[in-house]
């Protein structure tokens, strides 16, 4: 029996669809791969934004900042300060937690360049696997209050994301 | 001649579809990505970098500024060497200890003493769009000044 006219008919309108949906599907799939990379490239752009915060809350908290005659300078941090704000946090949970609150999942550290190589976590916290893609470098003074010297180290932030 | 006419719009459909694809491409990849936080970062770096420079004491006690002031004027610093080698080879370790270490592309200079510490590998020249700069201006008690800058190239 030879098919009707309106089969055939039927039949190419369904190759039709089946076409047209083939290429809408590519076209998701492509488009879906591409947003991927939109949502990684993003992530990254909030991670280093969020280590950004970070830096400019650790470069501001007073509890390290030199201070002459109450009056605090800028871009420099008292070495005493640093260690025992350091000590204190890796030993008084409470303090720890207090800080946590603002640094959130980062790694603090402050590392002396010269004229001395001293170094000094300030605060940890990593839960997270992944790590931001660049580290936050800000240059600092480290003061020395007995020696009256000023050195000079860098505040490394990395936050963890 | 029906189901030719019919192939030719399923191929024009395809065509289209095509086209469509392309544009969204190129429109994704010619987006110009700026990047705000580097942005960010690398203006506060510069300046940051120097002024705490010129503060740092070195080993032979005195510090950067100063040991600036006596290269330019008054030559009475002795730090085994004059003041001006001095200058140069502290400026050099903390500019590689830093720098140089974090592969920045990088041009710390001062014009007036004939000092530049550049990444041997990626010069940052004149022509080359910069990042950032940052200055500190030291003064010479009247007899002039002179500028330390640093320049961080993209």
């Amino acid at each position: 029996m030879k098919p009707r006219n309106a089969q055939i008919q039927l039949g190419e309108s369904t190759a039709a669809i089946v076409v047209i949906i083939i290429l809408i599907v590519l076209g998701l799939v492509f488009y879906s791969v591409l947003s991927r990379s939109n949502v990684d490239d993003k992530k990254i752009e909030i991670a280093n934004l969020e280590a950004i915060e970070v830096a400019s809350f650790a470069t501001a908290i007073p509890e390290l900042h030199c201070t002459f005659l109450g009056a605090a300078s800028a871009n420099c941090f008292d070495a005493v300060k640093v260690a025992n704000f350091s000590s204190l946090l890796s030993s008084d949970t409470d303090a720890y937690l207090y800080y946590a609150e603002f640094f959130k999942n980062a790694r603090i550290s402050i590392e002396e360049v010269y004229p001395g190589n001293a170094s000094w976590l300030i605060y940890e916290n990593n839960k997270s696997v992944r790590q931001s893609e660049l580290p936050v470098y800000i240059p600092i003074n480290l003061y020395y209050p007995l020696d009256d010297d000023y050195s000079f180290a860098v505040l490394k932030v990395v936050k963890y994301s | 001649m029906k189901s030719q006419i019919e192939i030719m719009g399923l191929a024009v459909i395809i065509i289209l579809v095509a086209v469509g694809f392309f544009f969204i491409i190129s429109f994704k990849l010619n987006k110009p990505q700026i990047d705000h936080v580097q942005t960010l970062r690398d203006n506060q770096f510069a300046q940051q970098y120097v002024t705490s420079l010129v503060k740092t004491n070195t080993q032979c006690g005195f510090t950067i500024t100063e040991l600036m002031q006596d290269c330019a004027v008054f030559h009475n610093i002795n730090c085994t060497v004059d003041s001006c080698t001095y200058l140069n080879r502290t400026l050099e370790v903390i500019a590689n200890k830093t720098l140089l270490n974090w592969s920045y592309t990088y041009n710390l200079s001062i014009n007036e003493l004939h000092l530049e510490f550049q990444n041997p590998q990626r010069n940052c020249t004149a022509t080359m769009p910069r990042a950032a700069q940052g200055f500190e201006l030291i003064t010479l008690y009247g007899l002039g000044d002179v500028m330390i800058t640093l320049d961080v190239c993209k």
